[in-house]
């Protein structure tokens, strides 16, 4: 163990016991293995991910999730869905381009989950730094929200954005800069709060 | 911090982004010093937690993937979702009304599992959803919104088709689409911004947008098929005899070849060109196809 807390233990423990339905897992963990599977499309396929192709990943790895049970998990079950969402998420995006590029003759071998501590670790991490983020950006402004939610979290070019609200991209990025900032600060505060 | 730098971690949190959209390389964080290093991997590991978060996870009544994966039983999806009328609201009769004037079921009123919010701070609580459309109803108090204000919507949810904007007495209301908030290009005129909203009651405005979007499966129904390949028979003796002639001229090597182009060449034009007058009236299948002209060929000389 690495010294912290699963926050999904109790539901881990459920799912060993066969008191978690397949729909209590789902709903603890749709939210995270999205985010991930997302990511995974977006990096790989170089292009605005289709939210269908992002549910295809979604499917394909809560049904690996299941199919491996709740034995497989080393530490973290949210850190083992992403990292399993993740995979599929780039294995849907990579599809797509065997599709496209009409690739049928090279085997784009699916890569093997081999779930170790410290994949699920890494997701683990990554995770809950979204959490806190998320609860961070109430001290935003409206405007730094907005450029938060539309260029970093969204798909938006900070170019679109500055256009559409008719400041210079220079401003854009200031803007986009200091909502950062004030992120940044707020998850140091609250670290230093726990401390 | 000071300019140069502040600059610096400005193009390499868009390196990230970039990176994190499959649109460049990872950001280069070599020559920096010990202390620079960890600001700027800080930041760009705030911008990889967030980056693609948007659109949020659907409700789980209404997430696609727990509906194919059969977690969402239809009754669950149903009582969450459907709407007690409020017979005191106007925007609610008013959309009932609506439902009412299409076929039943064509067009099902809906609660948000949370409200939606736009720019100016006004909320949208139902939603009506058609065969092809999703349309976030918000309502607004005192102040028209702008066509710019329905636009997180949009983000938020990117299923939506369309937002209809509406007072609360649903007497003004106009529907605002993803395209009309973008500039277009005419090419008379060059770059349009935007067009000024129209307003009107929330039966007419709503009710206009899904008559164009609602299949009109009536009118379909009475078309007549026509009959597009008519000209076809008239057309193929000339062809058929083109191509005969074609065969007849061809001169084969193989002993094989040579008996099937004197097979062609004795055929009557007149038995071709019926066969095909057949097919094209799907009066031939094709296994019948297949036997006639195997009879052919046995009966040939």
């Amino acid at each position: 163990m690495t010294g912290y807390d699963d926050p999904l233990a109790a539901l881990h423990s459920a799912w060993c016991d066969g008191t978690a339905s397949d729909a209590d897992l789902f709903r603890a963990l749709a939210g995270s293995m999205r985010r991930s599977a997302r990511r995974a499309v977006d990096i790989t396929l170089l292009e605005r991910p289709n939210e269908e192709d992002v549910d295809e990943a979604l499917t394909i790895a809560f049904l690996e999730l299941l199919r491996n049970g709740p034995g497989v998990v080393n530490q973290s079950l949210r850190g083992l869905a992403n990292k399993i969402a993740y995979r599929r998420g780039q294995d849907v995006a990579r599809k797509l381009i065997r599709q496209r590029e009409q690739i049928d003759n090279i085997r784009w071998e699916l890569e093997a989950v081999t779930p170790t501590a410290a994949d699920e670790e890494e997701h683990e991490r990554l995770e809950r730094l979204y959490e806190q983020l998320e609860e961070c950006m109430h001290e935003l402004t409206d405007a730094q929200q907005d450029v938060i939610n539309s260029v970093v979290r969204g798909q938006e070019s900070l170019s679109d954005w500055s256009s559409k609200r008719g400041v210079t991209y220079e401003a854009g990025r200031r803007m986009q800069s200091r909502a950062l900032t004030k992120l940044r600060d707020c998850l140091t505060a609250r670290r230093d709060a726990r401390q | 911090m000071d300019e140069s730098r502040e600059d610096r971690l400005d193009d390499l949190v868009e390196m990230q982004l970039r990176y994190l959209r499959g649109q460049g390389p990872p950001p280069d964080v070599r020559g920096l010093n010990e202390d620079e290093r960890a600001e700027v991997l800080g930041m760009l590991e705030i911008v990889e937690a967030l980056a693609g978060s948007l659109p949020a996870a659907p409700a789980f009544e209404e997430d696609p993937v727990a509906s194919r994966l059969g977690l969402v039983d239809e009754h669950t999806r149903t009582t969450h979702a459907e709407v007690a009328m409020d017979a005191d609201d106007p925007v609610q009769m008013s959309l009932r009304e609506l439902a009412a004037r299409f076929d039943e079921n064509a067009l099902r009123i809906e609660r948000l599992p949370e409200p939606l919010a736009d720019s100016a701070g006004n909320h949208a609580h139902l939603i009506c959803r058609s065969l092809a459309e999703a349309v976030a109803v918000v309502v607004f108090e005192t102040d028209r919104p702008a066509v710019e204000d329905a636009a997180p919507l949009f983000r938020q949810r990117p299923e939506l088709s369309a937002v209809a904007l509406c007072s609360t007495e649903a007497t003004q209301a106009t529907v605002v689409t993803p395209s009309e908030l973008e500039p277009c290009l005419v090419p008379s005129i060059g770059w349009c911004e935007p067009s000024d909203l129209s307003w009107e009651p929330l039966g007419i405005a709503l009710g206009r947008h899904f008559e164009r979007s609602m299949p009109q499966w009536d009118r379909v129904l009475r078309l007549t098929m026509p009959d597009t390949l008519s000209d076809v028979f008239s057309d193929a003796a000339p062809i058929v005899e083109a191509e005969l002639d074609k065969v007849a001229r061809s001169r084969p090597q193989l002993a094989h070849k040579k008996s099937a182009r004197d097979f062609v060449a004795r055929s009557e034009m007149s038995v071709i060109t019926d066969i095909v007058g057949r097919v094209r009236a799907r009066q031939l299948p094709a296994e019948e196809l297949t036997r006639e002209l195997a009879e052919m060929c046995e009966a040939a000389p």
